[in-house]
């Protein structure tokens, strides 16, 4: 029903199908909550967000209990209060609590305000989750000094045996919200609870780790975690991120929106946007390991005799121009996939054809597992290419080949220039999913060293050649220049993406690398064909 | 190498370990530690020595798990063998005749203030051993140290075994009460040996810390463990580990053990399983 009821003595209009909570929430009005979460049906079994509502007995559950004409909510009376207070005080019993009931707190908070990285979490100064806790927000909330009894420790030992997560089951408060969410998202949920009273627990069926259980790695129970129980073993210590950027993931066709996170301009984290439909385990797990390499490609290097010499910037470029003077015409090819973003590829496609006047650009759209081939044409001398896209023997034949990628690959070995190219999540651009929508890629992070925009690249590279015409400031120039609709993030799809739904349909290689060589807990989980990624020939 | 002779997590995240290792526990002093590698890769890290025995030749450590280097140790089982083990390193703790002797311990401290105790106790002093925890469920030792010690003190956080609060608020009590403290030895986090310092000052008891900074070698070669002390640059692998709380420049402490907070957390970023260390799964790329 939609009508109006009193929260507080506040009159509010309630919408169709809303719960008092939501409600009160959508009005300002804040009642603390635990196990309800935005992306989940009402639960109703925390009990924190008890009110008192007039005419109805006792002290029902706001986040389950429907919205009514003429309905006077009490959300802040010192019974309801005191109610709330002793549950938490009770959930706090299985959960590491002292450090919510220190007396040193406030000094702890000054001289250590970043947890320390243990094991396994004895207090919130040892738990990834410190920053971000709902628990600690509702301890203040509710003001909670003291445990009624001594809390008990469950002795849970940490699992982290699977790739990606890592579970301490000795923070859980049985919630439920991650079972909930694997449920929802998932055809059959991999998690359950398991055993019964004072033993139950999260897992899975038999005892059998998260890939063998076939779970998906969609990190959507992590997301939901009101606690430090389930973690994102690359990005858990990294703490509350400085920034957040939504943007789109191009690790396939799929584009989804995705919410990605930095710390230091350092990108640490990923998920999906929305978070009504899972994401794969690339978009949710791949983004920062992928782009964080430690070996990856930062500064240009020109082969100078038999070895390639890193330089400025400026000075790799305009001697990379000189050279590329004597391969005007059809003897000079560019080769690049889709994982550019299409500013990149416009400027690619301009320089082939105005200033090497060629009409060699190649452009590569990546089968069904992001693999790229391309062949050379015939009476091709010089290529610059933006990854490992054709065969190396082709390769011997050229005079000149200049690679733009951003990890060092066999044929960057042999390359005569070689230029640290910005991926991904480091620039900004637009790129065309798989139904041929505009979708939006925003810097999300610093590229390492002095990797650069490939656009910019073009840009200097272009200007050295002496063309005219390539003096663009920003992506944004380049996309009006294009002329191309206006990007849109993703929007929520009905269902979740191939890869999503089963991991071993996700994409292998990213412009020409293998992910699971950059991504290695990629390695534990199967593909498709039931073969262990790590035993694939290389790409 | 040195071989793992038992192992075991006496509390969560708190791992007792014996190695053998004949020609340190042949000369191990009380207060003195280790530098320990697990394998070839490894950081050097320090470790104060808990216990030791000349007899049988084995050395036990007490190692929390707080990075990649101790996470290496703890995942390794008995019969494993670890890469270096060089000590005993710094000076020993002075064991002469105070009168009554305060151990102030926590975490990886309880452990070490083991041997110290059991030497203050030999030489004549009365000690009293404070030992603290955020929950009952996190004392460990508690048997071992009331062998050495007149008393036993045991606080928590949450109130939930012995006194609440933490083993500073014991001390201040009973200076506060007129008790006549002759010195305090703190071992346990900066946070804890600093409060610790803080509150001793005033009553002029004196007050050693068994500081923790990064070191490298152990010997003085490196300076990366420097810190100030009544504003002269120490060593704490070769001058220390033991300095006057009272004189220690904290702040400058904190900076130095944050210095490299950024790499120590991109060393624990991985996706892939974390698996024990053994030949053969030798994952490291770092």
């Amino acid at each position: 029903m939609s009508g109006t009821l009193t929260i507080d003595g506040k009159a509010v209009t309630a919408r169709d199908g809303e719960t008092v909570l939501q409600c009160a929430l959508r009005n300002d009005i804040s009642i603390p909550h635990l196990c309800t979460h935005p992306n989940l049906p009402p639960f109703g079994a925390c009990r924190m967000c008890l009110v008192e509502i007039d005419g109805m007995r006792g002290y029902p559950a706001s986040c389950s209990t429907p919205v009514a004409e003429g309905m006077r909510v009490q959300t802040n009376t010192d019974a309801v209060r005191r109610l709330r207070r002793k549950t938490l005080e009770l959930i706090l019993l299985e959960h590491p609590s002292a450090c919510l009931v220190c007396d040193k707190r406030e000094l702890c908070e000054r001289y250590r305000p970043k947890a320390e990285k243990a094991g396994c979490t004895t207090g919130c100064h040892t738990c990834n989750n410190k920053e971000v806790c709902e628990i600690r927000v509702l301890s203040e909330q509710l003001q909670l000094a003291e445990l009624p009894v001594a809390p008990s420790y469950r002795e849970i030992p940490i699992e982290r045996g699977d790739p990606f997560i890592d579970r301490d089951l000795n923070l859980c408060i049985l919630c439920g919200r991650c079972i909930r969410i694997c449920e929802a998202h998932h055809d059959e949920a991999t998690i359950a609870f398991v055993g019964r009273g004072s033993k139950t627990r999260i897992g899975q069926a038999f005892g059998r780790s998260l890939v063998d259980a076939g779970c998906r790695f969609c990190g959507s129970c992590i997301d939901v975690c009101p606690t430090g129980s389930l973690s994102d073993r690359y990005a858990k210590w990294r703490g509350k991120p400085d920034a957040v950027v939504e943007t789109t993931c191009i690790f396939c066709e799929a584009a989804c929106a995705l919410s990605v996170s930095s710390t230091r301009g350092r990108i640490s984290g990923a998920k999906a946007l929305r978070g009504g439909v899972p994401i794969c385990v690339l978009g949710r797990f791949a983004l920062p390991e992928f782009v964080n390499g430690v070996t990856r490609l930062t500064v240009p290097s020109v082969r100078v005799g038999e070895i390639l010499r890193e330089m400025p910037w400026e000075e790799a470029l305009e001697r990379t121009a000189r050279k590329l003077k004597q391969f005007t015409g059809n003897s000079f090819a560019l080769v690049c996939d889709t994982t550019s973003t299409l500013e990149d590829r416009h400027l690619f496609k301009r320089f082939v054809q105005e200033v090497m006047g060629s009409a060699h650009y190649i452009e590569i759209e990546p089968d069904g597992r992001g693999v790229s081939r391309a062949r050379l044409p015939d009476g091709v001398k010089a290529a610059l290419m933006t990854g490992t896209f054709v065969e190396s023997a082709e390769l011997d034949r050229l005079d000149f080949l200049i690679v733009q990628d951003c990890y060092p690959t066999a044929i960057s070995e042999q390359a005569d220039v070689v230029l640290p190219a910005a991926v991904f999540a480091e620039v900004d651009g637009t790129v065309v999913d798989g139904d041929g929508h505009v979708r939006p890629l925003r810097q999300a992070g610093t590229p390492p060293g002095q990797a650069r925009a490939e656009w910019r690249i073009v840009t200097v590279l272009a200007g050295a050649m002496g063309a005219k015409g390539f003096d663009f400031e920003s992506a944004t120039d380049i996309t009006r220049e294009l002329g191309t609709a206006e990007a849109e993030l993703s929007p929520e799809p009905e269902a979740a993406p191939a890869a999503a739904a089963n991991p071993g349909n996700r994409r292998t290689h990213f412009r020409g690398h293998r992910i699971d060589e950059r991504v290695r807990g990629l390695l534990f989980l199967p593909m498709d064909n039931g073969a262990v990624p790590v035993t694939a020939a290389g790409g | 190498m040195f071989k793992i002779l038992h192992k075991q997590e006496v509390a969560p995240n708190v791992h007792e370990i014996v190695i053998e290792a004949p020609a340190i526990a042949k000369k191990a002093q009380p207060g003195q530690f280790l530098i320990l590698m697990a394998d070839e890769k490894s950081e050097r890290v320090p470790y104060t020595l808990s216990d030791w025995d000349a007899d049988t030749g084995t050395v036990t450590l007490i190692v929390l798990e707080a990075g990649h280097s101790s996470r290496k140790l703890i995942l390794m089982e008995p019969g494993d063998q670890i890469e270096h083990v060089v000590g005993p390193l710094g000076v020993p703790l002075e064991i002469g005749h105070h009168g009554t002797v305060v151990l102030a311990a926590g975490c990886y401290g309880i452990g070490a203030i083991l041997s110290i105790a059991r030497a203050m106790r030999k030489a004549g002093n009365r000690v009293i051993a404070i030992v603290e925890a955020r929950s009952h469920y996190l004392h460990y030792y508690q048997d071992k140290l009331r062998e050495v010690s007149d008393e036993l003190i045991q606080t928590t956080i949450d109130g939930s075994e012995g006194i609440k609060g933490h083993a500073v608020d014991v001390i201040k009590k009973r200076l506060e009460d007129g008790e006549q403290l002759d010195l305090v030895v703190v071992v346990g986090c900066p946070f804890m040996m600093m409060l610790t310092g803080r509150e001793t000052e005033p009553h002029k008891v004196k007050t050693l810390v068994a500081l923790n900074p990064i070191m490298v070698d152990g010997t003085g070669m490196c300076g990366a463990c420097r810190v100030s002390v009544s504003g002269e640059m120490k060593f704490a692998c070769v001058d220390g580990p033991f300095f006057d709380a009272h004189a220690v420049d904290w702040d400058e402490l904190w900076d130095r053990k944050a210095a490299y907070s950024q790499e120590e957390i991109q060393s624990v970023e991985r996706t892939e399983p974390v698996v024990p260390l053994r030949p053969g799964n030798r994952t490291d790329t770092l």
